[in-house]
């Protein structure tokens, strides 16, 4: 029994001093795979760390475009009711339109609608051989 | 935005030169609000674009 311990004793120590001096027992090469597993799961997490950065990125510009737009829309709706004010209160502004020139405009205006029915303030569902004439 | 379609103001019963006069305007704004919303579109289907092309690149 004491040859044992001292046989494990032995073996511990030389186990203890080939580590020291860099010795690694590593039959089935479990280090380099360990090691490989690491680097591929670094990379996943770099990828997935840049693909979170550019959704970030591309929310934040998002974000950006749509502010532009809305305050785009708000200043026009304002600069247009202006001037429509100032239309109306024009001295001739109540004059009506002679009928040939009411004619001619809604005469455009239904090939417009008719050529692009989906346009709003169209007919919903225009009749593609409406006024008598082809279908485009 | 770009979703919708455009607008077209059309002159009411019985119009007047004022009528008119605001029915221009507000075609006018209707087409600038449409081109901002195609603008948009467009901006945005690009920079979806640039960021899958970023995200891809090694």
């Amino acid at each position: 029994m004491g040859w044992l311990v001292v046989g494990v004793a032995a073996l511990a120590a030389i186990v203890v001093v080939l580590g020291g001096l860099g010795f690694r027992w590593d039959p089935f090469d479990l280090g380099r795979r360990r090691l490989e597993h690491a680097e591929a799961s670094a990379a996943v997490a770099v990828a997935q760390a840049a693909a979170r950065t550019a959704e970030a990125d591309g929310q934040a510009g998002q974000v950006a475009r749509l502010d532009a737009a809305v305050q785009s829309a708000v200043t026009l709706e304002r600069v247009t009711a202006r001037s429509i004010q100032t239309a109306r209160t024009a001295d001739d502004a109540s004059l009506p339109l002679p009928t040939d020139r009411v004619h001619r405009l809604r005469d455009h205006d239904r090939e417009l609608c008719r050529l692009s029915p989906d346009l709003v303030g169209c007919p919903a569902a225009p009749d593609p051989a409406g006024d008598g004439e082809p279908a485009v | 935005m770009a979703s919708r379609p455009c607008e077209l103001h059309r002159l009411p019963d019985a119009p007047t030169l004022g009528d008119l006069e605001a029915g221009y305007m507000t075609r006018g704004r209707q087409i600038a609000d449409c081109d901002a919303a195609r603008r948009l579109a467009v901006e945005t289907l690009l920079a979806e674009r640039a960021a899958g092309q970023a995200v891809r690149r090694p």
